[in-house]
């Protein structure tokens, strides 16, 4: 299949593969919490009530341009595409607080402790993502060591649009909420997949009914 | 006159008052282009270097060569002349370290094209703001030419004027 048949298989994802795109993104989110979860001792839950398939053109509007903290991950092999865990700085310092067992609020300062917790919960949350969705495709999937970025959003997520976008117009973005012991975070998960993968994704969900 | 905001592969141009912006170019790159005589002015936000490499696939002003082109056909609607202008360049970064596959560090090749481009047209480049590790968003005052940058950089954004 050539790219060009790639720009109209996303733009026209109907309802029923959409659906089948969130149910799949579902099961690494909630491995990903139970990874966390047991990391932290602490209660956590995440899930992605919805994607939403958007032109490249309108991504920093939507994703808008503040400053954030993003831990990346490239996965490739058997689903080839970038995965990034976005915070706000005030819920990243929540987050600290959270992991290290103090009240939300204790910590101000957004110093190095708090980038290498934060890290540490962006790779174990990626990894389990991963993970599951290689168990659910049946593949294996190479990932990147974690690194991270303080950024405007759109500056972060470039690299991977420029990537997509060789192929493709238009890319999928997620929604996702985190609660952690009841608190809720706003911060985003982020998978761009590949086209190839997303469709991958769909028919293995759909078994030949694509 | 109000702001006007390009996206992703985008581009726009003005004349004599307002602001174009582009938010968050990261591995992408920004090029204003400013005739200084007519007052007329424009920003392209790039995502890719050139077209032919792609297979000239999707939106051309996604890619920097012909996106340039797009670009200074709309000047020229206002106008306003390719020739006179002054052209101006940001982005081009590499935000995280662990991205070492070629095909994938594409912010060093668009600044390449787009410097190699402009040569190509005679337009002349004097200001830039490329390459490192940040993210940079730009305002391209359209009464003066001038641009001003944000960029952040440990964690703080800083300002400057070109």
């Amino acid at each position: 299949m050539d790219s060009e048949n790639y720009e109209e298989y996303i733009k026209n994802l109907d309802e029923f593969a959409k659906s089948a795109l969130v149910e799949t993104f579902n099961i690494g989110a909630s491995r990903a919490a139970d990874a966390l979860s047991e990391m932290t001792g602490l209660t956590v839950n995440i899930t992605v009530p919805e994607i939403e398939i958007t032109s490249i053109k309108n991504v920093p509007e939507k994703v808008g341009e503040d400053v954030k903290v993003a831990v990346y991950i490239g996965l490739s092999g058997g689903f080839d595409g970038h995965a990034f865990f976005f915070l706000d700085f005030e819920d990243a310092l929540k987050m600290f607080d959270m992991m290290m067992g103090m009240p939300p609020g204790s910590t101000a300062e957004f110093d190095e402790m708090v980038q290498s917790a934060v890290m540490e919960a962006g790779n174990i949350l990626i990894s389990a993502f991963a993970n599951a969705l290689s168990e659910f495709l049946g593949t294996s999937i190479n990932q990147t060591p974690p690194d991270m970025a303080v950024d405007f959003t759109p500056a972060i997520l470039d690299f991977a649009l420029a990537d997509i976008g060789r192929h493709c117009d238009y890319t999928m973005l997620l929604k996702t909420t985190i609660h952690m012991e009841g608190v809720q975070f706003r911060e985003h998960f982020m998978i761009l997949p590949h086209p190839a993968s997303m469709k991958r994704i769909i028919e293995t969900l759909l078994g030949g009914f694509a | 006159m109000g702001e006007i905001k390009v996206g992703i592969g985008d581009y726009a141009v003005g004349k004599k008052a307002g602001i174009i912006s582009t938010y968050g170019l990261g591995s992408c790159v920004g090029i204003t282009l400013y005739d200084r005589l007519t007052k007329v002015g424009g920003l392209l936000h790039a995502l890719l270097p050139e077209a032919s490499y792609y297979g000239n696939k999707g939106n051309p002003a996604k890619y920097v060569d012909t996106g340039l082109q797009l670009l200074i056909k709309d000047i020229q609607k206002l106008g306003g002349n390719p020739r006179r202008a002054e052209a101006k360049l940001f982005g081009g970064a590499h935000m995280f370290s662990n991205v070492s596959n070629e095909k994938l560090m594409i912010g060093k090749r668009n600044v390449e094209v787009a410097k190699k481009e402009l040569k190509r047209l005679g337009i002349r480049l004097v200001a830039e703001d490329t390459g490192g590790k940040g993210g940079r968003t730009i305002y391209l005052d359209l009464s003066t030419g001038k641009v001003r940058m944000r960029r952040v950089s440990n964690g703080t954004i800083t300002e400057r004027t070109y």
